[in-house]
């Protein structure tokens, strides 16, 4: 995650919690209609979609954030812990997915990659901090 | 289009990440021809480690990209080959989020192993073929 300290990493944060706030509405939205009144027509894919959206934006505030970062050293952090994360979540999908597909382990929703993109990313950011100390 | 203008070390790069990449075709064709068949467990121990099997040779990808990245000496090559990668991720993560929330609601199938990684492979080729077509 991005170092506080910036100009540009609170303007990350106050940017994700709205986001994060949008995902929660329109995630509740789209549950309450699928399981009260079941939409018809292209209005199911657009309901699948919707809360979809703001999880999609928070990828596009993350892009928005390196862009907007002065300080070289933490967009190089950044950028680094991004590749780090994106590795382990492509990693734990690829054996999970083989293990599910061949040796009948249980199925976990392919959401399941994005969880682990933000987890394997924070968890890198410190080694990799560590390593220019 | 092959490019004839590479250092020595990206054509050693791309030959490793190639032949890592046909490994785990290689290897994938087998383990699915071995639990086609009737007798062969899918259960237990062996099966875990025949499964694993696949997604070895991609983890070496993945460190072969990260070893690419750290050891590249043009500044310029390395800022293009790093936003084909970070724009690819985007797209599959996006990707994996909107499939996610169809499965979830549509009721669609699940996708198989690996799709997103070829989504992710997709999308950074295509990303640094626009890129390096861009500054030409």
């Amino acid at each position: 995650m991005p170092c506080y300290r910036s100009k540009a990493a609170r303007r990350y944060v106050y940017r994700l919690a709205p986001t994060m706030l949008l995902y929660l509405v329109f995630l509740f939205i789209a549950q309450w209609t699928f399981h009260h009144h079941p939409p018809t027509g292209p209005l199911i894919y657009l309901l699948a979609i919707l809360p979809a959206l703001p999880l999609i934006g928070s990828l596009a505030l993350i892009g928005l954030y390196i862009t907007e970062e002065s300080d070289e050293f933490e967009r190089s952090i950044i950028v680094q812990s991004m590749l780090w994360g994106l590795g382990g979540a492509l990693s734990v999908g690829t054996i999970w997915g083989f293990l599910e597909d061949y040796a009948k382990a249980p199925h976990i929703s392919i959401f399941h990659v994005y969880l682990f993109f933000w987890i394997f990313m924070g968890i890198s950011t410190p080694f990799i901090r560590m390593r220019y100390r | 289009m092959l490019n004839t203008n590479l250092s020595r070390f990206q054509r050693r790069s791309l030959a490793l990440f190639s032949a890592s990449l046909l490994i785990t075709a290689l290897i994938t064709m087998f383990v699915h021809d071995y639990f086609r068949h009737q007798h062969h467990s899918t259960t237990g121990l062996l099966a875990w480690f025949i499964a694993l099997l696949p997604s070895l040779p991609f983890l070496g990808t993945i460190l072969l990209a990260l070893r690419y990245i750290r050891r590249e000496r043009d500044e310029f090559i390395r800022a293009q080959v790093l936003l084909a990668l970070l724009q690819g991720s985007f797209i599959t993560l996006a990707f994996t989020v909107v499939y996610a929330f169809f499965q979830n609601y549509l009721n669609i199938p699940s996708a198989p192993a690996m799709t997103y990684v070829d989504v992710f492979l997709i999308a950074s080729m295509f990303a640094l073929s626009i890129h390096l077509r861009s500054v030409r």
